[in-house]
């Protein structure tokens, strides 16, 4: 594959999903600098994975792949900075956020998920994005089980909070 | 709520709108982080392999030549930096060869991530103990030369405080991230 084969494979799946990387950029880092961050992070392995995607899967399933493994072990700005791994030149952001009102439900359940283990966001973000649950065991690798487990607690967890707002 | 009247909530978003990328400067980014990730571990490779490769063959060569002390030592501690150097060389070829490496499953990636993660943990710590043999050598052949007993305090504070920040950089940076990384495995395998 030549470089600029990559290149537009690359443009045309950021064009057309970029929305899967946005949710998981919002469920995975919480300040505007590090959103921007984990995206440039998410981008740049998505980009490196092109010539790896052999068709065996629906685009979204490997990107969502590629994007949560590089999310669950992004370092966020304070833990860059404290384990003295911070960039040494900042870059320009790369994302910048739309004016419009946000669904204030919305934000609660992004907040919500936030709150979760990395390892359980993932699974609560394909489990909303309508994956199965075989499905979310391929992609994660552990058993379906395992991940029926997990989601039993993250359902619980989540409508747990929900009892504490009026939404 | 149930969280199916959540589900009902999260498919009403309408994500692609809420950030608007700015596509070139994404591409200059993309391209300076490329570069940057692989740039730190080449350099401590090739550096690594430049100072085993290079004191050992000199090790080898001035034992060999010239014959008329104890040999042995010199020669045992030359052909152990060459190993270390032909250690380096064949997983700098793996790395390479595995860089854009992605498997199927996050857990594989985590896995392979690991598999990274100790080998720079054992190259940093090739690195530490590399400071000792080039120390010994540096210190012998100042004392030798007749260096005074100020300069060879020097050295030797150099060497101390090498080893040191080599040591701070093994346990903190890459002992610490391994350990970030099983402890991310766990949590991805853990039954609860």
């Amino acid at each position: 594959m030549t470089a600029q084969e990559q290149e537009s494979i690359f443009h045309d799946w950021l064009g057309r999903h970029k929305g899967v990387l946005f949710k998981i950029i919002r469920a995975y880092a919480f300040e505007e600098e590090d959103r921007d961050d984990l995206f440039q992070e998410i981008s740049l392995q998505v980009w490196r994975s092109v010539p790896g995607f052999k068709g065996n899967s629906a685009v979204t399933t490997w990107l969502y792949r590629i994007a949560l493994n590089t999310a669950i072990r992004w370092k966020g700005k304070e833990r860059r900075h404290a384990d003295h791994t911070s960039p040494l030149q900042p870059t320009m952001p790369v994302l910048q956020e739309d004016n419009r009102e946000l669904d204030e439900r919305i934000e609660w359940m992004y907040r919500e998920i936030g709150r979760l283990n990395e390892v359980d966001r993932s699974l609560c973000l394909l489990l909303l994005d309508n994956f199965s649950y075989k499905e979310m065991a391929d992609i994660v690798g552990i058993s379906e089980s395992n991940v029926a487990v997990k989601i039993h607690r993250i359902k619980k967890q989540l409508s747990e909070k929900s009892k504490d707002t009026d939404l | 709520m149930k969280f199916e009247d959540m589900k009902k909530i999260w498919d009403e978003q309408r994500e692609e709108h809420v950030y608007v990328i700015n596509e070139q400067q994404l591409h200059e980014n993309i391209k300076s982080r490329k570069q940057g990730a692989s740039r730190m571990v080449n350099k401590m490779e090739l550096f690594l392999l430049g100072v085993n490769g290079i004191t050992g063959a000199t090790l080898i060569v001035l034992n060999y030549v010239d014959r008329s002390g104890e040999v042995l030592f010199g020669t045992l501690m030359g052909l152990f930096l060459l190993g270390m150097a032909a250690f380096i060389w064949v997983r700098r070829r793996t790395r390479l060869k595995h860089e854009n490496r992605f498997d199927r499953t996050m857990l594989g990636d985590i896995n392979h991530a690991i598999e990274n993660a100790t080998y720079q943990v054992r190259l940093s710590y090739a690195m530490l103990l590399t400071v000792v043999p080039v120390f010994s050598l540096a210190f012998m052949g100042a004392w030798k030369d007749g260096k005074s007993p100020v300069v060879l305090g020097f050295i030797a504070a150099m060497f101390v405080l090498a080893f040191l920040l080599g040591r701070w950089e093994h346990r903190g940076l890459h002992v610490a991230r391994k350990k970030r990384l099983e402890a991310m495995r766990e949590k991805l395998t853990s039954e609860n």
